[in-house]
């Protein structure tokens, strides 16, 4: 899994009353791969994490990665 | 529907009965000492057996809309069986093409009763067309055991399925009318029930040799034997039913339908032991395992189909 992209922590820095919820698609390469644009209908299976939120002066490094590691955890969880 | 329709009908449905009931109470007898988890999966078959009798109704009404509940049947078994099967990036386009294109047009040809396409389609077009489309994808690594995965699969869930609805568009002599082709599709499936129900009750009873323990504990050469024997005997009580000319080609179809349908047992038991599953509907929590319920139907309709067509000159 690729490192988490800055837009995340802007986003939610500016909409601190949203809600953060992580979801991990299981399949998802195999349903539709990087590049490709029709679909193959595999079973897949979708895990919703526990809501989460910017915490008061976090830095965006350290949010970016707890973000990562709220769905990495899904991943493991499957 | 005529009144031979609704003894066959009925018939079915006292034999659901006694089956499920027979589950329900062997459920609450742990004193007996029988295999809690074969006894589970017993009840868990019975009650798809259920659902696939009540479609199979439909049959009587109209061979159309059997044909396309079998489709989607199919459908959703290749999914769990390639979703259980690793494959590789370079798989994705063939794959498209044998859900979006092969999979449809196979039933499709098999509403038409074009027999001469739907009979050779996927085993010879989409059994070349796969290999070649994987190859111009550029990947080769392990190249030929991907392509027989995903040969197998179309082949198992999508052509040997497709004889089942096939049925109902044989001609059958004596009456001609299409009651009497969905009475043989219903006599198919209602032996592969009862063969099912009559092996388990032969091994729990007096299964001594398993066959291939690391494959399968609950399959015995007692249960194959006594319910192969057996499913011929319940077979010819249901002969009235069928288009065959003498008892003993009925005998003879359901043992067909009986072997056949131990040997998918086995062969999906045998995969899913080595991808390490217990169940197609375990793979993912909340799909039901249709291919599980299939499996033996799966090997035992084109054989079926073959046989009265070829040798007992149906159709």
């Amino acid at each position: 899994m690729g490192e988490f992209k800055s837009g995340l922590y802007y986003l939610s820095k500016k909409r601190p009353d949203l809600e953060l919820v992580p979801v991990y698609i299981d399949n998802m390469n195999r349903v539709l791969p990087r590049g490709e644009f029709l679909p193959v209908p595999l079973l897949s299976c979708i895990t919703f994490g526990p809501p989460m939120w910017l915490e008061a002066g976090e830095s965006k490094i350290d949010f970016l990665a707890r973000a990562r590691l709220a769905v990495q955890r899904l991943k493991e969880v499957d | 529907m005529g009144p031979r329709d609704w003894v066959l009908a009925a018939v079915v449905v006292v034999l659901l009965s006694v089956a499920t009931a027979v589950g329900q109470f062997v459920k609450r007898q742990p004193h007996l000492g029988l295999n809690a988890a074969a006894i589970a999966t017993f009840n868990r078959r019975l009650g798809a057996w259920w659902i696939i009798c009540a479609l199979l109704g439909i049959a009587f009404i109209s061979p159309t809309l059997t044909v396309a509940l079998f489709g989607l049947m199919s459908f959703w078994a290749l999914r769990e069986f390639i979703t259980l099967t690793p494959t590789r990036l370079g798989d994705h386009r063939a794959l498209f093409w044998v859900f979006a294109f092969f999979t449809p047009l196979q039933y499709i040809l098999v509403g038409y009763n074009s027999y001469e396409l739907f009979s050779i389609f996927i085993p010879v077009y989409a059994f070349l067309f796969i290999p070649a489309r994987v190859a111009l994808a550029g990947d080769f690594k392990r190249f030929l055991e991907r392509i027989a995965k995903i040969q197998s699969g179309l082949l198992i869930c999508v052509y040997c399925l497709s004889f089942a609805p096939a049925l109902l568009y044989l001609e059958v002599p004596e009456t001609g009318s299409s009651a009497s082709n969905a009475r043989l599709l219903f006599f198919f499936v209602a032996m592969a029930l009862i063969s099912e129900a009559l092996q388990f009750a032969w091994s729990q009873l007096y299964g001594r040799h398993v066959i291939a323990p690391t494959i399968n504990a609950a399959r015995t050469w007692e249960g194959l034997v006594g319910g192969s024997a057996s499913t011929a005997l319940v077979g010819m009580v249901l002969h009235w039913a069928t288009p065959y000319k003498f008892l003993w080609q009925t005998a003879f179809m359901s043992m067909v339908v009986a072997v056949m349908g131990f040997a998918g047992a086995m062969t999906m038991s045998a995969i899913k032991r080595d991808r390490g599953v217990r169940d197609y509907g375990t793979l993912v929590e909340g799909h039901g395992g249709v291919l599980d319920r299939i499996d033996a139907i799966c090997f035992a309709a084109p054989v079926f189909y073959h046989v009265s067509r070829q040798i007992f000159k149906i159709g």
